[in-house]
């Protein structure tokens, strides 16, 4: 159809002729909008960057330490870590040269005498146990008390209640006797007071 | 002369480009807006779009496209509102609105698309299928039936001017 093609082109030259055109308002637009860009990039990133910010803390956990009344469950509350302070417990008192001496080949009921290296005062009282076994007492040693006759004596740690123990101390030396009847073998003898010291004894 | 480069390009299209844009709008202030867009969006991708084989070609198809959006567009806000007519409104500012432009104007804005770039610019078939992203077929398609329609127009004329 060249008339048609004819036609059409006819009347897009028409308007053509018609038209007006200004390629400065194109620069100016162009330019304008680039400014425009470009400033709502900067804005758009230091949104971002402050969304950042924002957000950052908010993915710690929340502290929510406050009950919710009736809530069904648990608050995410996290328990803080419990620090108490615990006494230190009491050193573990190594057996000290307790100084025995008379101590070897004692007899049955034998004395002999034991003395603080350390010079510290300490109460008259000592253990007596099995070499074998020194976690388990066998007797309580009452050591001579100066002016006490009854002194020095043993008890037995299997139910002698009611005996009364002098409250004497002193830096030694004390004097102590094996109790009667004691099987032949080594005894190890510590101090009660003070800093553990300990020595053996052999019975024969 | 970047600039210098551009502005020669502008006065030897921009008045063409109008023409045929009016075609699609049926307004020639309306298609001056458009060519505008179209040549604003060029700027910042002039020293691309200089090397290509025609870069008249692609500120056309960025025109042609603004055309058919508005058109949607206007399409719509008529739908929305009601209260303007759907069908097109010549330009009372146009002085030509001869018989074959209403007629133009009373098609499809696909169908005129393709009615502008093969007959008033001058590209294939395969030319305005490819520019449009569309089939060969419905290009012909789309021709015949616009052929169709316009011949009334064309009728008319022949009748005037004998």
């Amino acid at each position: 159809m060249p008339d048609l093609q004819e036609d059409l082109q006819a009347l897009a030259d028409r308007k053509a002729a018609e038209s007006a055109g200004d390629f400065d308002s194109v620069l100016t637009a162009a330019r304008s909008r680039k400014r425009r860009m470009t400033a709502g990039l900067t804005v758009l990133g230091a949104a971002v960057v402050v969304a950042a910010v924002a957000v950052v803390p908010t993915l710690r956990p929340a502290h929510n330490n406050a009950p919710v009344a009736d809530s069904p469950v648990p608050t995410n509350m996290v328990a803080p870590p419990e620090v108490s302070v615990q006494p230190n417990p009491a050193p573990v008192e190594k057996a000290g040269p307790l100084t025995l001496t008379s101590a070897k080949a004692l007899v049955s009921g034998g004395q002999f005498v034991a003395s603080f290296p350390d010079k510290q005062v300490r109460h008259v009282t000592f253990t007596l146990a099995s070499a074998a076994k020194p976690d388990v007492p066998l007797y309580t040693l009452v050591a001579k008390v100066p002016g006490d006759a009854s002194t020095p004596y043993a008890i037995r740690m299997n139910g002698e209640m009611g005996i009364s123990i002098p409250q004497y101390t002193g830096a030694g030396p004390y004097t102590l006797a094996m109790p009667k009847g004691l099987a032949a073998g080594s005894y190890q003898v510590c101090t009660l007071s003070g800093a553990k010291l300990c020595g053996l004894v052999t019975v024969k | 002369m970047e600039t210098e480069g551009l502005r020669e390009f502008y006065r030897a299209h921009q008045p063409r480009l109008v023409g045929v844009i009016s075609l699609l709008t049926g307004s020639r202030a309306e298609a001056e807006d458009i060519v505008q867009e179209a040549f604003v969006r060029l700027v910042p991708r002039w020293q691309k779009v200089s090397r290509y084989d025609s870069p008249e070609a692609w500120v056309r198809l960025v025109a042609v496209r603004l055309a058919a959006n508005r058109h949607r567009d206007g399409n719509r806000f008529t739908q929305l509102f009601h209260r303007l007519p759907a069908e097109h409104v010549p330009d009372p500012a146009d002085r030509y609105a001869g018989d074959l432009e209403q007629a133009l104007a009373g098609l499809p804005m696909p169908t005129r698309q393709v009615v502008v770039l093969h007959y008033v610019c001058d590209l294939s078939v395969a030319q305005v299928a490819d520019t449009l992203g569309i089939a060969e077929g419905t290009v012909k398609s789309r021709l015949s039936r616009a052929r169709d329609a316009l011949s009334d127009s064309l009728l008319l004329r022949s009748d005037d001017h004998a």
